[in-house]
């Protein structure tokens, strides 16, 4: 996972900013405490809304300690945990154990070789207690793997998948409330796997890495256009040409991201979320698009805050 | 079934925060983890449903602006044609929320009309790819400008969308209790002087 559903610090409360540090480094703790010291190299911040989200929904009992890490050793953290760090913090290893053994896959890093064997053991020990959710975990990865390898020119294909591996990361019980959270989970990942996809561009254009927004550039695969060969039996359904020419991806790629945002967001107002619900406003209204703002050069001053 | 703002103890018209911490409180107090060994335990299991169902109700927690339950009464323009009968199909598909199945039928049929690009932008917008299923509806809706269906359908993505946008406008900008809580203050200075006092004495 990659860090994009982040807070706005700037516009949050002291307290909130707090409580939401805790809940960070408590998902820190528990993975250093049931894992290892090296499995807190997984730690994220797309987790720690899923977190916050889930936190929120079943009101969990949180338990909130001050103390040391070696993270910051001079000053005491608070540390925020509950039922969910728990969660969070095997689902977290799982997914960080595929992500470095595809990285050992396709770039042959060797860090990423030497993390995956080292954090090994953890993974399997976090596979034993969600083996429903590890074998969907790895189909949808590897689904993903094969639109990549056949060069899938569509963003919303591919987006699709990780939308629902997060679906099912954000179902922690099946109960009333699986329908949203399935979808909060499946717009959560397709924003995730899209703005990734779409801030590589440059990056992956130099090193000739896959991207299907530089693929849609090109016009469309061999195989797509077959099935649109197929489709366009009619004359007037020339919609993909024109969507496919006319468009500049920079407003393509942010109208897909803007819908899914707006999507996202109906969704968790669907669920009765009133515990840390200032926080969880902040990362959907304004933090979760900070990265997608930064992009703009003449802001980049900014940034220090 | 009972009125849900009634089921809620609520005011018709009370805000989405006063639904949802209404909501909690009978939750909790009927929640069936509470009353195991209780002989009312049946009764709060059954209220639990009510308050349960009466939420989901007031937030459409089943339905979505982009898959809105507004099919099932269809257009019956097409229904005499063979192809209108296959268009009925396609909206019982996607009623059921079985939105492949509905565009493998789309793809059998010839009939590329209005009707055929709107169910495939609705088929598209659920499966994940909204912005290309908008495109879809549009052009149902340049097809046949005077269909309301369409019309609304669009609508409402487009309107969650804007509401979305004018929340993140917002956010960032105080939102408008604070700013309307300082205007009120600021008036009230402005009266009290007027009448000879003075409220906030700095200025």
């Amino acid at each position: 996972m990659f860090g994009y559903v982040n807070i706005d610090k700037a516009e949050l409360k002291f307290r909130e900013y707090y409580k939401y540090k805790g809940y960070y480094c408590g998902l820190c703790k528990n993975l250093k405490k049931s894992y290892s010291e090296f499995s807190r190299l997984t730690l994220n911040y797309d987790m720690t809304f899923l977190i916050l989200i889930l936190s929120s929904l079943y009101e969990t009992e949180d338990k909130a300690v001050k103390k040391n890490c070696i993270v910051h050793p001079f000053k005491k953290q608070i540390i925020i945990q509950n039922e969910i760090t728990d969660y969070a913090s095997a689902m977290s290893v799982i997914l960080s154990y595929y992500k470095s053994k595809d990285n050992w896959m396709d770039d042959k890093d060797l860090k990423s070789l030497m993390f995956s064997k080292i954090i090994q053991s953890n993974y399997k020990k976090a596979t034993e207690l969600y083996k429903e959710k590890e074998k969907f975990i790895k189909s949808s990865l590897d689904n993903i793997e094969k639109l990549e390898k056949a060069k899938s020119s569509d963003i919303d294909a591919v987006s699709n998948e990780f939308g629902n591996l997060m679906a099912e990361i954000m179902v922690y019980k099946k109960d009333h409330w699986e329908k949203i959270l399935r979808r909060i989970g499946f717009f959560l990942g397709k924003y995730i796997y899209t703005i990734d996809a779409y801030l590589d561009m440059e990056e992956d254009k130099k090193n000739n890495s896959y991207n299907p927004f530089l693929l849609m550039n090109l016009g469309e695969n061999e195989k797509e256009s077959k099935s649109e060969n197929e489709l366009n039996k009619d004359k007037e359904y020339s919609l993909e040409q024109n969507l496919k020419t006319n468009i500049n991806i920079d407003d393509y790629a942010r109208e897909i991201l803007m819908l899914n945002l707006s999507f996202l967001s109906e969704e968790i107002d669907k669920l009765p979320l009133i515990k840390d619900k200032g926080i969880i406003d902040n990362i959907i209204y304004s933090g979760i698009m900070s990265k997608l703002n930064k992009t703009k050069p003449n802001e980049k001053s900014l940034e220090i805050l | 079934m009972r009125d849900p703002y009634e089921v809620l103890g609520i005011q018709r018209g009370a805000s989405k925060d006063e639904i949802k911490a209404a909501y909690r409180k009978l939750a909790k107090q009927y929640h069936p983890d509470m009353h195991v060994d209780n002989p009312l335990k049946d009764l709060a299991q059954e209220k639990f449903i009510e308050v349960q169902e009466a939420y989901d109700q007031l937030t459409n927690a089943s339905s979505s602006s982009y898959n809105s339950s507004s099919y099932s009464s269809g257009s019956n323009t097409y229904s005499n044609s063979s192809s209108g009968s296959n268009f009925q199909t396609v909206r019982q598909y996607i009623n059921f929320g079985n939105y492949q199945q509905a565009m493998y039928a789309l793809d059998d049929i010839n009939t590329r009309n209005g009707e055929w690009n709107f169910l495939m932008g609705v088929c598209y917008v659920n499966l994940g790819s909204a912005v290309k299923g908008m495109e879809f509806v549009k052009t149902a809706m340049r097809m046949e400008p005077n269909n309301i269906e369409y019309k609304n359908y669009l609508n409402q993505i487009l309107n969650m969308q804007r509401a979305y946008q004018t929340r993140t406008y917002n956010y960032s900008r105080g939102g408008n209790s604070d700013l309307s809580c300082c205007t009120q203050l600021i008036c009230a200075d402005c009266c009290c002087e007027m009448m000879g006092g003075d409220l906030i004495p700095c200025c």
